[in-house]
């Protein structure tokens, strides 16, 4: 049986600092009968190691309508859940969260497409954390960023992922980074030297998220930022634009309360960014690894064209996924979550995730 | 907020930020603010229930006026509009009159109500806000008040080259109150009853 796919663009390599992508396709006939399920326990294998997946769920997918996609994505995603769950340490209380399918893609004024900066989806209750027992902030009780305003639910997302429904004008593109690559680097450029264990990076983290959490009624982010979470003290690295697209602005009250950003949306270290976003995260970029945005993305990014019917995952805490796309592209958000993320199952798998994570980035 | 405005206009701009935030019932107005590095805000908070839907559309529909506001007043003051104009006012008018901090705050709020909302139904419901305003604002008793507030401002503003804040006086919040504003411009097309319809198992 060949799981591999045939089309699937993807840059960068399965070395190094990159996220490992492994394209696969679900057989049309698993659909009818569960047991030709290779596929599963490769996601799973995948998924557990770090990587990402992206899953074509239909070999004609012109004879499948959106409704049957969803349909299909959602037995898919039961079944990698529970071999998550089996195999590798998920705690049993996660559960798969369908989204309804969305409406399009907002675009910032004057722009045909947008590049939606790296993020975690939900990211005000889901975002890469110390285990308890390296966490000297109370962070762990809680794992939580913000509350106030959020999009829809609450829940700790561990697994993200979307559908696509319709790629739209022209094919979408998504972005992996792996978390443990750019804080184990972001580590040695502030100290000068690399962590010596795995304790040393999950302080640095826990330093980081709580150095952000303690100012939040400052720089008011919803969302644990990319430059944030890699230590930068600057806070107008800590807000991320609306959308939150490269090319759109920040909000009034955080120009009003962090005052350097009217000046640094200006220019940025580069000085070939587009928009506001893409400035501040050049300046938090070169800031954290001496890297301009670009440069970071040369160095981090793993790149997915996904076509109709791919469904795409990836680890939502321990990665961050970025997207460029149209306005017309429509997907189906998809995401194995928990409500509370504690405890001593999440602190298993929580530990296998930091253990394994670790190795790669010293690694690479 | 607007970057690239003069001082005049940006008086005008957040007296009308300042004047709807007054007037919403679901918005409690802060304090305003001229930075020393040129521009204006005005804080304001929400106090409607973020965990229920009918609280949520509230909240968002007052965010979203207030956002609006600003253009609306310097498009009657600067751009000569009328209440008149309200049914021919487009999109780019709105992006123009607003400055793309405020556009696209307002964007952020809209789209709160439904996942990745498509541009074209954002883009409605901002003209349809606009519109609105534009038939209050541009009201004579609301002129009149954008203008004397906007005066009052101009004149703190030049006694200081650091950061000016200010609020409006209880007279002028009664004017406020009496000028005929409406209280909420509710949401139509981005409003959806099925917001929180997540299917978990």
């Amino acid at each position: 049986m060949s799981l591999g796919r045939e089309g699937l663009t993807e840059t960068g390599g399965g070395v190094g600092p990159h996220v490992d992508v492994l394209p696969l396709s679900v057989p049309e006939r698993w659909f009818d009968d569960p047991e030709d399920d290779a596929w599963a326990f490769a996601t799973s294998d995948h998924l557990g190691g770090g990587g990402s997946v992206t899953l074509s769920l239909a070999a004609n997918v012109e004879r499948c309508d959106s409704e049957m996609l969803i349909r299909r994505a959602r037995q898919v995603l039961r079944v990698v859940r529970d071999l998550l769950c089996e195999q590798q340490a998920l705690p049993r209380d996660t559960y798969v969260e369908v989204d309804e399918e969305s409406f399009g893609t907002p675009t910032a004024p004057g722009n045909e497409a947008r590049f939606l900066l790296p993020h975690h989806d939900g990211g005000h209750a889901s975002f890469p954390t110390p285990r308890a027992i390296n966490d000297a902030y109370g962070i762990s009780k809680t794992r939580l960023f913000s509350k106030t305003v959020f999009f829809k639910r609450h829940s700790h997302k561990m697994y993200q992922g979307f559908l696509i429904t319709e790629p739209g004008t022209f094919p979408g593109e998504t972005y992996y980074y792996s978390v443990f690559s750019m804080l184990f680097d972001a580590y040695l450029h502030k100290n000068g030297a690399r962590p010596g264990s795995l304790d040393q990076l999950e302080s640095f983290l826990g330093d980081n998220i709580n150095r952000s959490l303690s100012q939040a009624g400052v720089h008011r982010s919803r969302y644990l930022t990319m430059s944030a979470t890699l230590g930068s003290a600057d806070l107008a690295h800590h807000i991320l634009p609306s959308g939150p697209r490269e090319e759109s602005e920040f909000w009034p009250e955080q120009y009003a309360h962090v005052r350097q950003l009217w000046s640094q949306v200006e220019a940025c270290p580069c000085g070939s960014c587009r928009g506001p976003g893409g400035r501040i995260m050049c300046s938090g970029m070169t800031e954290v690894l001496g890297l301009t945005w670009p440069a970071a993305r040369e160095r981090y990014e793993r790149k997915v064209v996904g076509r109709r019917g791919d469904l795409l995952l990836g680890n939502n805490l321990f990665q961050w996924h970025a997207a460029y796309s149209a306005p017309d592209r429509r997907i189906c958000p998809v995401c194995i979550v928990s409500d509370k993320p504690g405890g001593p199952a999440y602190e298993r798998w929580l530990a296998t995730q930091w253990t394994q994570g670790f190795q790669r980035a010293e690694a690479g | 907020m607007k970057r690239e405005i003069d001082s005049q206009v940006s008086a005008v701009h957040e007296a009308g930020h300042i004047i709807i935030a007054n007037a919403q019932d679901n918005i409690t107005p802060g304090e305003s603010l001229w930075a020393r590095e040129g521009f204006t805000f005005t804080e304001v908070a929400m106090n409607a229930d973020w965990e229920s839907l009918a609280g949520r559309s509230l909240g968002i529909a007052g965010q979203s006026a207030v956002a609006l506001a600003g253009g609306v007043a310097e498009a009657i003051f600067g751009g000569g509009l009328t209440a008149a104009d309200a049914p021919i006012v487009g999109i780019d008018d709105v992006i123009e009159a607003c400055g793309r901090i405020d556009y696209e705050l307002a964007q952020e709020w809209l789209g709160m109500q439904r996942h990745d909302p498509d541009r074209e139904t954002v883009r409605d419901e901002a003209v349809r806000i606009f519109r609105s305003l534009l038939e209050d604002l541009a009201q004579p008793s609301c002129m009149t008040l954008l203008g004397s507030v906007s005066q009052r401002v101009e004149r703190l503003r030049s006694t200081s080259t650091g950061d000016v804040h200010w609020s409006l006086t209880d007279d002028e919040i009664d004017h406020v109150l009496l000028a005929g504003i409406r209280g909420t411009y509710p949401l139509t097309v981005t409003h959806r009853t099925n917001l929180t319809a997540v299917t978990t198992e």
